[in-house]
């Protein structure tokens, strides 16, 4: 020993080998040190992500009432029965080891060299059969495979994956079974259907049963174990209470996934699971979106090697959307949708003072109810048939006929063409333009000596024919423009058209490729022509006019109390002179006392109207009566004349040649209603309100 | 060791012993009932002659009362079933009282229940629902031959069904862990968000026909305080149940008749 100890080579060996291993272990710490210290969150991402997994839950949308308060859109539950596969792993092992057996067994008589027909003495019939070039393949029972070659067996074999599954699909049918016998259903599952769950989203229960009726909600409650796999799961689903009120205004969800970016729930770089959400798709819906829209909630879930829920990390609960206060009175909404049932039609009625919509009614429509939690085939194709998916308020573009025959007054005066003497003869017919062309009043007779104000309650087309070729058309359209006709009113509504027209020379010119005609300014002038203007911008426009200024901006949200006094709309005064306004005002009021818009008068209260009748020609090529012409009655007013505080526009379309629709009598008696109940209710407040 | 060889014991054995060791107890179970029934009975009996007469007026008075309740409620009855047949409306289940004593009861903080000297014989299945004259009682757990187990609407691993009084919505009672000494408490859930209760006002919870295991509007509890739920779409609250849960004596188990347990259900 001493001898070795003395030996210097082995010593100096044994230094080399030591400052070696002291290399390798310096190596080997500093590597240590650079996963542990350096990369340490590289792996610890690389660690989370393979053993952490994500769930986002949607959070409840906020709720949607009309000015009083009263619930438009709201959010009720939506049960289902679900299964959670994490808690059966146990019996799909199990089932699995069981069906290996079967299989087995059955598998055990067949040999090497077995002709089909002994093969068939103990399996039985073959459920499938394969062949190729060298081999017939037959498979019993429907997982055992026999090959056979040279018509003998040659080998068997039995796919493990399918044995797998079907084992596990067993399992899963034997709790939608129970929950079948609890409830009365004959629910089936699909080993597609399982089979997408199973691989996309195996943290998530899984839907046995969907939408559960409230009694078999409590069939199950009553009768599943609370320690059973099979649970009930609870969702929202948007909930309409007065059904098809409103519905393009309020609009419709469509299921979306979770939003992924929102910051407040962590663990962006985990493999996430999203249970469904809601995304706004039309209306106030899509409108305001981002604040109906709650902020989800999110777990974080450890998982095992297989993908299984393990342990619970981290929950942030789903937080309420905000709630919304529109400007719509519901009342009036559904008196508006009643009065235009069965027709295709539009009503508005705005607040003279703050432009807030008190109603936005279009018809056809659809019955929200019906599009939640999904709009289905059948559903679609039927509002598609209807035509029901068109706003009209908004989006529906018609001539407004005789009501256009305001701004033609208003820019005749501005013009000082129109004075409050200036006396007409109405002969039924007046000559316009170089080839003195016909253009007729409504009244064949004409309406002899005629003024102003009688020209608007009587509506004589050939005083505006007159008056309008002498205004010109540069004054008429530069006053359609000034009122804000020629573009969108900006109402906080997805989608509202900006195809409107109010046409000039330069516009025929370019688009047509024809010189402008005093014809076109003749028909211009009456509202027909060329001119295509919406329900809402006319109601707009009779709001500005009853407040004597050019613009009105609408809006569906309610104006709180403290900020109704200070409501810019950013416009201008008119230009006319008190007497001017007077005038048209006073006309307007007798179109209703005996004009004709009579049929909207109510005693008691003050009511400046006009009426209008357009012709249009059908232009849906689907429709059997494209090409031919069909009315508009339309109506705009304002009320009470001393001092207003509701204006209504309303256009109801013709659907057939033979319809007699007309202004005064088919759109004047649909004001009268809204006026009436607009003003009872405003009286029942006030009453209510005195001490 | 013992823990161990019971372990290891296969299942259907492991079922027998238990049941076995139930069978076994049931009969001192059944004998210290019956003792404390004649033991009530002797106490009863040494009353003065003058304290049973007056007692008897009073039965004898409450006896008239209910015997016009009963022809009034059969009155309302048969009025309600001819409105229910007017509008074609689907049979309502109903039930056989069969009316049990308790022999024993088990208040743990895990489970609390009670044995009834009704079984098997008298027709008992496991699920049916009990009940006393102040409401629900609970379910039956597991029926023996002359006995049952009764899960009461207390205990931690019991659910049931039920609305608030006055409202048709379905919400869930869950009772909650505690011991024996305190107030039997449970859980409500999803109950509707426009519900709103106060503890000047509180929301009283009964029962619904819904589950088909207890007919409607038997007293479960009361709730004075709702909270919002954690997906916000529910509210959910501590309900008070009934303390005289724990000191009852006798009880009715409902069998549904066989008529309507064959009953369709109807769905919306």
């Amino acid at each position: 020993m001493s001898a070795v100890k003395k030996d210097p080579s082995f010593i100096w060996r044994i230094a080399t080998l030591t400052g070696i291993c002291g290399i390798f272990f310096t190596i080997l710490f500093a590597c240590l040190g650079l996963r542990q210290f350096v990369e340490r969150k590289e792996y610890r991402e690389k660690e989370e992500r393979q053993t952490k997994r994500r769930i986002l839950q949607p959070a409840p949308r906020g709720e949607i009432h009309d000015r009083d308060g009263r619930l438009l859109v709201g959010n009720q539950s939506r049960h289902s029965a679900v299964i959670y596969l994490e808690q059966i792993r146990k019996e799909f092992r199990s089932q699995y080891l069981e069906d290996v057996r079967d299989i087995r067994a059955l598998r055990e008589p067949i040999r090497k060299g077995m002709t089909h027909a002994q093969v068939k003495e103990h399996l039985g019939l073959f459920d499938r059969h394969h062949e190729d070039e060298s081999s017939v393949t037959l498979t019993y029972n429907k997982y055992l495979k026999v090959v056979f070659e040279n018509s003998v067996v040659a080998r068997t074999s039995v796919s493990s994956s399918d044995l797998q599954w079907e084992a596990r699909l067993k399992v899963v049918r034997r709790y939608l079974e129970q929950v079948n016998k609890i409830i009365g259903r004959s629910e089936t599952i699909s080993r597609k259907k399982f089979e997408r769950h199973f691989n996309r989203k195996l943290l998530l229960p899984f839907t046995l049963v969907p939408k559960l009726t409230a009694e078999e909600y409590a069939r199950l409650l009553d009768q599943l174990p609370l320690d059973s796999p099979v649970q009930i799961f609870t969702d929202s689903t948007r909930f309409y209470p007065y059904h098809s009120a409103a519905s393009h205004t309020l609009g419709y969800v469509v299921f979306s996934e979770v939003d992924d970016e929102a910051e407040e729930i962590e663990g962006h770089n985990l493999k996430t699971f999203r249970l469904k959400g809601k995304q706004g798709k039309t209306g106030l819906e899509l409108s305001f979106n981002d604040q109906l829209d709650g902020t989800p909630g999110g777990e974080i879930w450890r998982v095992d090697p297989m993908g299984f829920q393990f342990e619970l990390e981290k929950k942030q609960l789903p937080t309420f959307g905000q709630s919304m206060q529109t400007s719509l009175d519901i009342d009036l909404q559904m008196l508006a949708e009643e009065q235009i049932t069965h027709k295709k039609a539009a009503v508005v009625a705005l607040d003279v003072k703050t432009g807030e919509v008190l109603a936005l009614a279009s018809k056809p429509d659809y019955n929200l109810n019906d599009l939640t939690p999904y709009i289905s085939t059948k559903v679609y194709r039927r509002i598609e048939s209807e035509g029901g998916w068109l706003p009209r308020a908004t989006q529906g573009l018609y001539p407004p006929g005789s009501t256009f025959k305001i701004l033609t007054t208003i820019a005749a005066m501005r013009q000082g063409q129109v004075h409050n003497e200036t006396d007409f003869e109405c002969k039924g017919v007046e000559l316009i333009g170089i080839n003195r062309e016909e253009f007729r009043c409504h009244n064949p007779r004409g309406h002899l000596a005629i003024k102003i104000q009688r020209a608007l309650a009587l509506s004589c087309n050939t005083y505006f024919y007159h008056y309008g070729v002498r205004t010109g058309i540069d004054h008429i359209s530069t006053e359609a423009r000034r009122f804000g006709l020629h573009t969108s009113t900006g109402i906080e509504l997805p989608h509202e058209t900006r195809r409107m027209l109010i046409p000039d020379k330069e516009w025929k010119k370019v688009r047509i490729g024809e010189p402008w005609r005093p014809g076109d300014t003749a028909n211009s002038a009456i509202g027909q022509g060329y001119i295509l203007v919406t329900p809402l911008q006319m109601a707009c426009f009779t709001a500005s006019v009853a407040r004597g200024e050019t613009l009105t901006k609408p809006t569906i949200l309610r104006v709180p109390d403290t900020q109704r006094s200070n409501i810019n709309h950013g416009g201008e005064p008119i230009g006319l002179s008190k007497e001017q306004t007077q005038q048209i005002f006073q006309g307007m009021e007798k179109a209703v006392q005996f004009g004709t818009a009579q049929l909207c008068k109510i005693p008691g209260i003050r009511i400046a109207a006009k009426t209008g009748t357009a012709q249009v020609k059908d232009s849906d090529r689907n429709s059997p009566t494209f090409g031919q012409k069909l009315t508009l009655a339309w109506f705009i007013g304002f009320a009470p004349v001393e001092k207003p505080s509701i204006a209504i526009a309303i256009c109801v379309e013709g659907t057939d040649p033979n319809d007699n629709y007309q202004g005064g009598t088919t759109a004047a008696p649909i004001a009268r209603n809204l006026f009436w109940t607009y003003f009872a209710k405003k009286s029942q407040q006030q009453l209510t309100q005195t001490p | 060791m013992l823990f161990l060889a019971w372990a290891l014991l296969p299942i259907p054995l492991k079922k027998a012993v238990r049941n076995g060791f139930h069978e076994f107890q049931v009969p001192s179970w059944e004998a210290l009932s019956w003792g404390r029934d004649l033991q009530n009975f002797w106490a009863g009996r040494a009353n003065r002659h003058s304290e049973l007469i007056s007692q008897g007026r009073d039965l004898a008075r409450l006896n008239g009362a209910f015997r016009l309740q009963v022809m009034e409620n059969e009155s309302l009855r048969q009025e309600l079933q001819r409105m229910e047949a007017l509008l074609d409306l689907p049979p309502r289940p109903r039930y056989r009282y069969e009316v049990a004593r308790v022999t024993h009861r088990q208040i743990g903080t895990w489970w609390h229940e009670m044995v009834v000297r009704k079984g098997r014989d008298d027709g008992i299945t496991e699920g049916n629902g009990v009940v006393y004259a102040g409401g629900v009682v609970g379910k039956v757990q597991k029926v023996y031959e002359g006995t049952s187990i009764v899960r009461l609407v207390t205990s931690p691993g019991f659910r049931m069904p039920a609305t608030l009084h006055g409202q048709t919505q379905p919400l869930f009672i869950q009772g909650l862990q505690h011991g024996s000494i305190g107030k039997p408490t449970g859980r409500v859930r999803n109950v509707p968000i426009s519900s709103n209760v106060t503890p000047e006002n509180p929301g009283y919870l009964v029962s619904t026909s819904l589950g088909q295991v207890f007919p409607n509007g038997l007293h479960i509890g009361k709730v004075e305080h709702l909270e919002q739920s954690s997906n916000g779409l529910f509210r959910e609250g501590t309900v008070q149940f009934p303390s005289e849960l724990y000191n009852l004596n006798e009880v009715a188990i409902l069998v549904p008749l066989p008529s309507t347990t064959k009953t369709a259900l109807k769905r919306n």
